[in-house]
């Protein structure tokens, strides 16, 4: 009887042990990488951006589907859902281009493809208590600016200034963070 | 004595710098097993509209990748999943994007779906649509992006003059295999 009972368990914890190692060598992940346009410094974020404007964020107003149908644009996709997150921005100053005093930005935020979600590597959260100076292009079939490139948006906090939604790995976060307000400004404005 | 330090001193942040341009890719564990990219295509057509320009960017990345490192297979396959295709998205941010699953034990990736951004204005350009489509077929052989250097990893290069592997891209590639196994 008790070799029967030793048996068993021995049996059974062999079965734990094997499903153990089944399981986890069936983990897996799903992930979504982009292509995106990246810039290195400032200069040539001014370069690039259609319009460069400050100014204060205000609350989503509601989300968009950036994913568009393959062959008509005005059509929101019917395979994929790529959330943009809509927020009104009240424009302080304009440094290039030009843009009427509020705008609707739209920020990228999750990709859902096969029914698996994931957050944009470069989404930041949107403090709507800090000035913020933004590099944007205009979508005008939609009448929203967007991020042409990242980094696009540069938190203000009195003197000093950050990049917002720089993933950790960047080299372009060295070339702006401990700048001051005065420095950005010298090579925004025209 | 001064001029010995300071000779010193070069030769040091030269080789530091050599280094950086020589080992500037980043390698990841999650790969396409045995370097062999098994992939359909997706639709580029709907009706009298078609997209055919980014299927031709997909087709020479498929030979460009082989060309410039022969271990590398790609193998089309209509019962595979793995799709190459195209997406839609009005913004110049995205040239393209890459879903993928793979096993988080053998880092092998067993589903992907490869994207162009039709909606990207730039995208007509043949070698901008060519550059995109080598930096995703980079990312399924297990290189990741990089924010410098002549590579097509480098997500600041420029898209018409870098549109094919480089050398930095192939060692990424070779170190990938060599880390992790195929
Ligand atoms: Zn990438």
């Amino acid at each position: 009887m008790k070799k029967i009972c030793n048996c068993l368990i021995i049996i059974l914890v062999a079965v734990g042990i094997i499903c153990g190692i089944v399981s986890a060598g069936n983990k897996t992940r799903h992930v979504v990488i982009n292509d995106y346009a990246a810039c290195t410094d400032l200069k040539q974020m001014h370069e690039r951006a259609q319009f460069i404007v400050e100014g204060y964020f205000m609350p989503s107003t509601g989300t968009w589907n950036m994913a568009r149908d393959d062959f008509d644009t005005s059509k929101e996709s019917q395979k994929y859902y790529t959330e943009g997150l809509l927020y009104p921005f009240n424009v302080e100053s304009v440094f290039k281009g030009s843009v009427p005093d509020t705008i609707t930005i739209i920020q990228r935020h999750t990709d859902n493809y096969s029914g698996k979600t994931t957050v944009d590597d470069n989404y930041f959260d949107i403090d709507f208590y800090k000035k913020y100076i933004v590099f944007l292009y205009y979508n005008e079939e939609f009448d929203h600016y967007y991020a042409g490139f990242v980094p696009w948006a540069i938190k203000v906090e009195n003197e000093v200034v950050y990049l917002e939604g720089v993933n950790e790995k960047s080299i372009i976060e060295d070339t702006i963070t401990g700048n001051n307000y005065q420095a950005v400004l010298n090579v925004i404005c025209p | 004595m001064k001029s010995i330090i300071k000779k010193v001193v070069c030769l040091l942040v030269a080789i530091v710098l050599c280094d950086q341009t020589v080992y500037a890719y980043s390698s990841v564990k999650a790969r396409v097993a045995n370097k062999t990219i098994t992939y359909k295509f997706g639709s580029f057509t709907e009706g009298i509209v078609n997209k055919w320009y980014l299927k031709y960017a997909w087709q020479n990345a498929l030979s460009d990748w082989p060309n410039a490192y022969s271990r590398i297979t790609v193998v089309q396959s209509s019962s595979t999943s793995n799709t190459l295709g195209m997406m839609n998205e009005s913004s110049s941010y995205l040239y393209g994007s890459t879903e993928m699953d793979f096993y988080l034990t053998s880092g092998h990736i067993y589903y992907f779906f490869g994207k162009l951004n039709v909606g990207n204005p730039d995208i007509t350009n043949t070698n901008v649509a060519r550059s995109a489509a080598n930096h995703e077929l980079g990312h399924l052989l297990g290189i990741a992006d990089l924010n410098s250097g002549n590579a097509i990893m480098n997500v600041n290069r420029n898209r018409s003059s870098i549109y094919v592997p480089q050398t930095d891209d192939v060692n990424g590639v070779i170190a990938t295999y060599t880390t992790w196994g195929n």
